[in-house]
C-alpha cells in the first residue's frame, strides 16, 4: 500500500480546497494521471499521481482544504500489473505469428514508474488516409484483415470505393487488429479512424528493417505533385537515401511574393488547391486574392468550363429533384444510396450533356477486308500471347483520320476562350463493369503497336471489371470509343465524355446485302457513329470525318502506309 | 530499442512546439532535451532577462517617477539581488514546468540527454537522467533510438570572441549576466546589439556603471529601423551608459581591483576598468553538434542547417526549425516552424509562408517591428511611399503613465495605402505590434486601421493616428491642410 501526498504547489502555496475527485476507490490509475482538483490562491491546479495502482481510499471530500504534504489517497501498487495487463490477455486468439513478438507483460515493478514508453501494448487509430483530389469518402467494399491479424506497415488493411476507383488502404503502422470500426458497406470519410491496431514499440523496430525498401508514395494516394502529399502514409526507413545536394524537397505553389495581397488563411487555402497565388489577379480591394479567386481557379489548369458546368450541374433543376414516392407505391419502391461510382457517372454526363451541344452522325463500313484481315492474323498474336479485337484497328484508323482533323483531338477551355490542340493522342474505351461504366485510357495510342495495344486492352478491361483500375489510368483521354455495339443495338448517341470534343461509336458487325458495282452482295457491315461537339466541330467536317474514317477502316491496309 | 514517428531534437520554443503539435496530429513522438526544458528561450533568454527587465522599471520608476506623482519614499527603496534573482528563477521555472506538464499530457516522450545522430534514421541519447515522477536518477547510459522524422531544433549559443573566454563568473555571456547575485559596479558590454542593450539597460537601472563597445557607427545597426535606435540610445545614454562607437575590443587582463579591457578606435588604444565583461556579439548556431554529418544534413559554414520553404534539410525525413537554420534568431519564428513541420510531416502541404516576422526588443523604451523598413521597402521596388509618424506624446495614456518618449510609424505603399511596415519605438511597443502584424499579413490598407474604433485611452491608438497620420490627417497633431482645402475627402 503507498500512500499519496499532496505536492508542492508551487512557491509560498502551502494548501488548497479539493474541487473535484478526478478518480474514485477501485480506479487502475497511471504514472501521471490527474487523481484531483484542488483551488489554490494563486490558481486551480490538477495533482497527479507519481505511480501507478488500484485506488484504495480517498482521504478528503471535496470542498476540504489539503495541506501540502498530506496524504489525499492510497494506492495499491501491485494491483497495477493485474488491471492494466487484463486487455492484453483478450487478445489471446492471435495468430502463431503474433506470439513471435507478443505485447510486453505490462509493468510488474510496483514500485513509482519512469515514464518511458516500453513496454505495454499501445493502441495506435489507423485512420483513412486521403484519396485523391476532391475524393472526401469512399464505401467499403471488403476488410482484408480481421480482429486479431497481425498487420505489417503498407500492408492493405481494406478495399475502398470511391466515385474515381477501388482502391486498397495501406496501413501506416505495424501492429495486431484489435477492433475494426466499420462494416461492409459502410461509408467512411477521409480521416476517420478505420480501425485500432495494438502494437508495442518492439514490433514496429522488427518491421521497420523488414521493408526498407518501400518507395515512399506507394498505394492508392500518389497523385501529382500540384496536390498535397500523401497524408498519414510515413516513408518507410529508405527514403534517408533520397537526393543529395542543397537544394532539398521541392514543393509547391511557391510562397507568395511580397506584392500579393491574400490574407494568411487564403494563402494555406491556395496551398493546399495547389494554386500559386502569385500568378492570380485578385477581384478584391487593391487586387486582393479572396478566398473566391482562390476556390474559382482550381480548374485553371484543367478545364475552366469545368467547373463552371459543375455548378450548372449542382444548381440545375434535375440534381436538386426531389422525387417524392407516391404514398401508395412507397413499399413498391427501394431507396438506394447514390454514391460511388454511378453517382460520379451521372455528374459527368450530366455536366457533359449541359455543356456540349452534340450531335451525331451514321454510317455503315463495308468490314469484309477488316474481318479477314484480323482472321488471319489472330494465329500471329496468340503465338505472341494475345488477343486481337477490332478495338485496336478502330483506334488507328481513327488516330489517323485526326491528324486530317485536329478538332476531334482538342478540348475548349472556355474560361480563356480558347480551343487547346492536343499533340498527343490518349484514347478512351468505355467499359462495363459490374459497377458501372467505367473509361480506362489508352496512353500515346498512336506511338503503340496493335499488339501491344491490344494487350493494354485486355489488361485494362480486366482490371475495370475487377474494380482495380488506378485513378490514373482513367485520366487524360483526348478522344473515347463506345463499343456498346458488340451488345446489342445498330446505332447509338453517345454522350461525350467532356473536356474531350468526340466520341466515337462502334456497333455490331453484321451480314448485310448491299449493292457492289451493280450487284447484290453479301458483305460484312458495320455500323459507326461519330458525335461531336458542335461548337467546334461543323456537321460537315464531322461527316468529312467519318468518310474518311471509314475509307480506311474500309481497306485496312491503308493503315500500314500511316504507321508510325 | 525505441522508434517513433518523430523525435525532435531540442525543447525549446521551436522543439517544444513541434512536438506537441505532432503528437496532437497523432504521430508518435519524443523530444530530446540536454538542459532545460523550454531552451535558452525559457531559461536563460527571453523570459528571465524580461523580469529582471520588469524589476529594474519598477525600480526605476521609484526613482523618478513617484516624487512627480506625489510618492515620498523617505528610504530609498532596496533591492534584495538574491531574492530578485531567486523570484526570476521561479518564474523561468514556472514556465519550463508548463512545458513539461503540456508534453506529457500530449503523451510526448521527453528523454533527456545529449543527442547523437547515427543514421538518418537512428540517435543515441547519452541519458543523463531519466525523466520519472518520484523515480530516482539511474546512472548515464547511452540509448539508441530511431526514428522516421527527425526534427532539427538545437538552437544557438553565444558566440565567444578571441580572448574573451566564458567563464560566465566574470567574462559573462548573456547567460551569466542574468544569473549575476548582484549589480556590478562597472560593465564593459562588448556589442550593442538588442541583448546586450537590454541587459544594459536594466543593469544602468540597479546602477551598474555600463561602457557599451559597439564596432559599429550606431546601435542596433541592422536590426531596427534607425530612427527607433536613435531613440532608445538617447535614452540609453541619458541614463548614463556610455557608448563608444566605431570600436573594438581588443583583450582583456585581470588586474588588482577587476579586468582592465583594452579597446581600440581609429587606431587609438584606451583601457576601460571593469568588475564583469559580458560579451553580447551575437548568436551561433548550433550545426556543429550532434554530429549531423552522420545523417548526412548539410550544414554551411556558418553552422547553419540549410532548409527549404517546408524547413526540410537535404534529408526528406530529417527537418530543421528555430535558431539552427537561419536568421532572424527569434522564439516565435521557431515556434511558427514547428508547427509547420510537424503539419508536413503529418503529409499536409505547408510553407513558411508570413508576410512578416515581427522583432521586439526590450530597451527603455521597447522597440518592435513588423514588415518592411523604408530601405527594404524601396529595394523590393516599392518607390512611392507614405510614410509618417504619431508620437506617444500625443497619447493621453502615455502621458498617464509617464512614458511619452517614442513614436508610431508606418510605411504604406503611396498607390494603394497598403500597410508594408510599421515600427514602434514606446511604452508597450511589444504588445501593440500584433495589431500590425496582423495587419499586414492580412494585407490591410492604412484606411483599414485608421476606420477601425480604437479604444479611449489606450497606447493602441496610436496606431490609429499613425495610420491617419500616414493618409495625411491625423487628429491629434498638426498636419498640413487636405489638398484643396478639404475639397477631397481622400488624400
Amino acid at each position: 500500500m503507498a500512500d499519496i501526498k499532496l505536492p508542492e504547489l508551487g512557491e509560498g502555496v502551502t494548501e488548497g480546497e479539493l474541487i473535484k475527485w478526478l478518480v474514485k476507490p477501485g480506479d487502475s490509475i497511471k504514472p501521471d494521471q490527474s487523481v484531483a482538483e484542488l483551488m489554490t490562491d494563486k490558481a486551480t491546479v490538477e495533482i497527479p499521481s507519481p505511480m501507478a495502482g488500484v485506488v484504495k481510499t480517498l482521504k478528503f471530500k471535496v470542498g476540504d482544504v489539503i495541506k501540502v504534504e498530506s496524504v489525499i489517497l492510497t494506492l495499491d501498487p501491485s494491483a497495477s500489473t493485474t488491471a492494466i495487463s487484463a486487455p492484453a490477455a483478450s487478445v489471446s486468439a492471435a495468430p502463431a505469428a503474433a506470439t513471435a513478438q507478443p505485447a510486453k507483460p505490462v509493468l510488474s515493478a510496483p514500485t513509482p514508474l519512469p515514464s518511458t514508453p516500453t513496454g505495454p501494448a499501445t493502441s495506435i487509430s489507423v485512420k483513412l488516409p486521403e484519396l485523391g483530389e476532391g475524393v472526401s469518402e469512399g464505401e467499403l467494399v471488403k476488410w482484408l484483415v480481421k480482429p486479431g491479424d497481425l498487420v505489417q506497415a503498407d500492408q492493405s488493411i481494406a478495399e475502398l470505393m470511391t466515385d474515381k476507383a477501388t482502391v486498397e488502404v495501406p496501413s501506416p503502422f505495424v501492429g495486431k487488429v484489435k477492433e475494426i470500426k466499420f462494416k461492409v458497406g459502410d461509408v467512411v470519410k477521409v480521416d476517420s479512424v478505420m480501425l485500432i491496431l495494438e502494437g508495442s514499440s518492439s514490433s514496429v523496430t522488427t518491421t521497420v528493417k523488414a521493408s526498407p525498401t518501400v518507395s515512399p508514395q506507394t498505394g492508392p494516394q500518389q497523385k501529382s505533385a500540384t496536390l498535397s502529399m500523401a497524408a498519414t502514409n510515413p516513408p518507410p526507413a529508405g527514403f534517408a537515401t533520397a537526393s543529395g545536394g542543397s537544394g532539398a524537397a521541392e514543393f509547391y505553389p511557391p510562397v507568395a511574393e511580397s506584392r500579393v495581397l491574400a490574407t494568411p488563411a487564403t494563402r494555406r487555402l491556395a496551398r493546399e488547391m495547389g494554386v500559386n497565388i502569385n500568378s492570380m489577379t485578385g477581384t478584391g480591394l487593391a487586387g486582393r486574392v479572396t478566398r473566391d479567386d482562390v476556390l474559382s481557379s482550381q480548374s485553371q489548369s484543367t478545364f475552366e468550363s469545368g467547373t463552371a458546368a459543375q455548378k450548372v450541374a449542382a444548381t440545375s433543376p434535375t440534381t436538386t429533384f426531389a422525387y417524392q414516392s407516391p404514398q401508395s407505391l412507397g413499399p413498391l419502391e427501394e431507396r438506394v444510396a447514390l454514391r460511388g461510382i454511378r453517382k460520379k457517372i451521372a455528374e459527368n454526363l450530366q455536366m457533359a450533356k449541359s455543356i456540349i451541344p452534340h450531335f451525331t452522325l451514321m454510317d455503315e463500313a463495308d468490314v469484309t477486308e477488316l474481318v479477314t484481315l484480323r482472321e488471319n492474323l489472330k494465329d500471329f498474336a496468340a503465338k505472341s500471347g494475345t488477343k486481337v479485337t477490332f478495338l485496336p484497328f478502330v483506334m488507328k484508323a481513327m488516330i489517323a483520320t485526326m491528324r486530317e482533323f485536329p478538332m476531334f483531338n482538342a478540348s475548349i477551355d472556355d474560361k480563356a476562350s480558347e480551343i487547346v490542340y492536343k499533340k498527343y493522342f490518349n484514347v478512351g474505351f468505355a467499359a462495363d463493369t459490374p459497377n458501372g461504366l467505367v473509361v480506362p485510357v489508352i496512353k500515346n495510342a498512336d506511338q503503340k503497336s496493335i499488339l501491344e495495344i491490344s494487350r493494354e486492352i485486355l489488361d485494362l478491361a480486366k482490371r475495370a471489371r475487377d474494380g482495380k483500375l488506378k485513378s490514373e489510368e482513367m485520366k487524360g483521354a483526348t478522344i473515347t470509343i463506345t463499343n456498346i455495339g458488340s451488345v446489342g443495338g445498330t446505332y447509338a448517341t453517345p454522350i461525350i465524355n467532356h473536356p474531350e470534343v468526340a466520341i466515337l461509336g462502334m456497333y455490331k458487325i453484321q451480314d448485310k446485302p448491299i449493292i457492289k458495282n451493280g450487284a447484290l452482295a453479301v458483305q460484312k457491315v458495320m455500323n459507326y457513329t461519330v458525335t461531336a461537339d458542335h461548337r467546334l466541330i461543323d456537321g460537315a467536317v464531322a461527316a468529312n470525318f467519318l468518310k474518311a474514317f471509314i475509307q480506311r477502316i474500309e481497306k485496312p491496309g491503308s493503315l500500314m502506309l500511316e504507321m508510325r | 530499442m525505441k522508434n517513433f514517428d518523430v523525435v525532435v531534437i531540442g525543447a525549446g520554443p521551436g522543439g517544444y512546439v513541434a512536438a506537441i503539435k505532432a503528437a496532437q496530429l497523432g504521430l508518435n513522438t519524443a523530444i530530446v532535451e540536454r538542459e532545460f526544458l523550454g531552451g535558452v528561450c525559457l531559461n536563460v533568454g527571453c523570459i528571465p532577462s524580461k523580469a529582471m527587465i520588469t524589476a529594474a522599471h519598477w525600480l526605476h520608476k521609484s526613482q523618478h517617477d513617484f516624487a512627480t506623482m506625489g510618492f515620498n519614499l523617505n528610504t530609498p527603496v532596496e533591492v534584495d539581488f538574491p531574492k530578485l534573482l531567486s523570484w526570476k528563477n521561479s518564474v523561468s521555472q514556472k514556465m519550463s514546468n508548463g512545458v513539461s506538464q503540456l508534453l506529457k499530457g500530449n503523451n510526448v516522450t521527453i528523454i533527456r540527454g545529449e543527442a547523437q545522430f547515427k543514421s538518418a534514421t537512428e540517435i543515441t541519447v547519452n541519458t543523463a537522467k531519466t525523466e520519472a515522477g518520484a523515480g530516482a536518477p539511474s546512472a548515464a547510459s547511452s540509448e539508441t533510438i530511431q526514428s522516421k522524422y527527425f526534427v532539427i531544433a538545437t538552437g544557438s549559443r553565444p558566440i565567444e570572441i578571441p580572448g574573451f573566454k566564458f567563464d560566465e563568473k566574470d567574462i559573462l555571456s548573456s547567460t551569466g549576466a542574468l544569473d549575476l547575485n548582484h549589480a556590478p559596479k562597472k560593465i564593459v558590454v562588448i556589442g550593442g546589439g538588442y541583448i546586450g542593450l537590454e541587459i544594459s539597460s536594466y543593469l544602468r537601472k540597479f546602477g551598474s556603471e555600463v561602457t557599451v563597445v559597439e564596432a559599429q557607427g550606431q546601435l542596433l545597426a541592422g536590426v531596427v529601423d534607425p530612427e527607433c535606435a536613435q531613440v532608445v540610445t538617447r535614452k540609453l545614454v541619458k541614463s548614463g551608459v556610455k557608448v563608444m562607437y566605431n570600436t573594438k575590443a581588443q583583450g582583456q587582463k585581470k588586474s588588482k581591483d577587476g579586468y582592465e579591457v583594452t579597446v581600440e578606435a581609429n587606431g587609438k588604444q584606451e583601457i576601460l576598468k571593469a568588475d564583469k565583461i559580458l560579451v553580447t556579439v551575437g548568436r551561433r548556431p548550433n550545426g556543429d553538434q550532434t554530429n549531423l554529418k552522420a545523417a548526412g544534413v548539410t550544414v554551411d559554414e556558418r553552422g547553419f542547417v540549410k532548409v527549404d520553404g517546408q524547413r526540410r534539410t537535404n534529408i526528406k525525413n530529417i527537418f530543421a526549425i528555430g535558431d539552427i537554420c537561419g536568421q532572424p534568431m527569434l522564439a516565435h519564428k521557431a515556434s511558427y516552424e514547428g508547427i509547420l513541420v510537424a503539419e508536413v510531416i503529418k503529409g499536409a502541404n505547408r510553407a513558411f509562408d508570413v508576410k512578416t516576422v515581427p522583432a521586439v526588443v526590450f530597451t527603455d523604451p521597447e522597440i518592435a517591428s513588423a514588415g518592411l523598413t523604408e530601405a527594404e521597402a524601396r529595394a523590393k521596388g516599392f518607390n512611392d511611399l507614405k510614410i509618417a509618424k504619431f508620437p506617444f506624446a500625443a497619447n493621453g495614456r502615455a502621458v498617464s503613465m509617464q512614458e511619452t518618449d517614442g513614436f508610431v510609424k508606418m510605411i504604406a505603399d503611396a498607390k494603394t495605402h497598403v500597410l508594408l511596415g510599421v515600427h514602434i519605438v514606446g511604452p508597450e511597443a511589444s504588445n501593440l505590434i500584433s495589431e500590425a502584424v496582423l495587419a499586414i499579413e492580412m494585407g490591410a490598407r492604412l484606411e483599414d486601421l485608421a476606420l477601425s474604433i480604437h479604444p479611449h485611452p489606450t497606447l493602441g491608438e496610436t496606431m490609429m493616428e499613425a495610420a491617419e497620420a500616414t493618409l495625411g490627417h491625423a487628429i491629434h497633431i498638426i498636419q498640413k491642410p487636405l489638398a484643396g482645402n478639404g475639397k477631397s475627402l481622400h488624400p
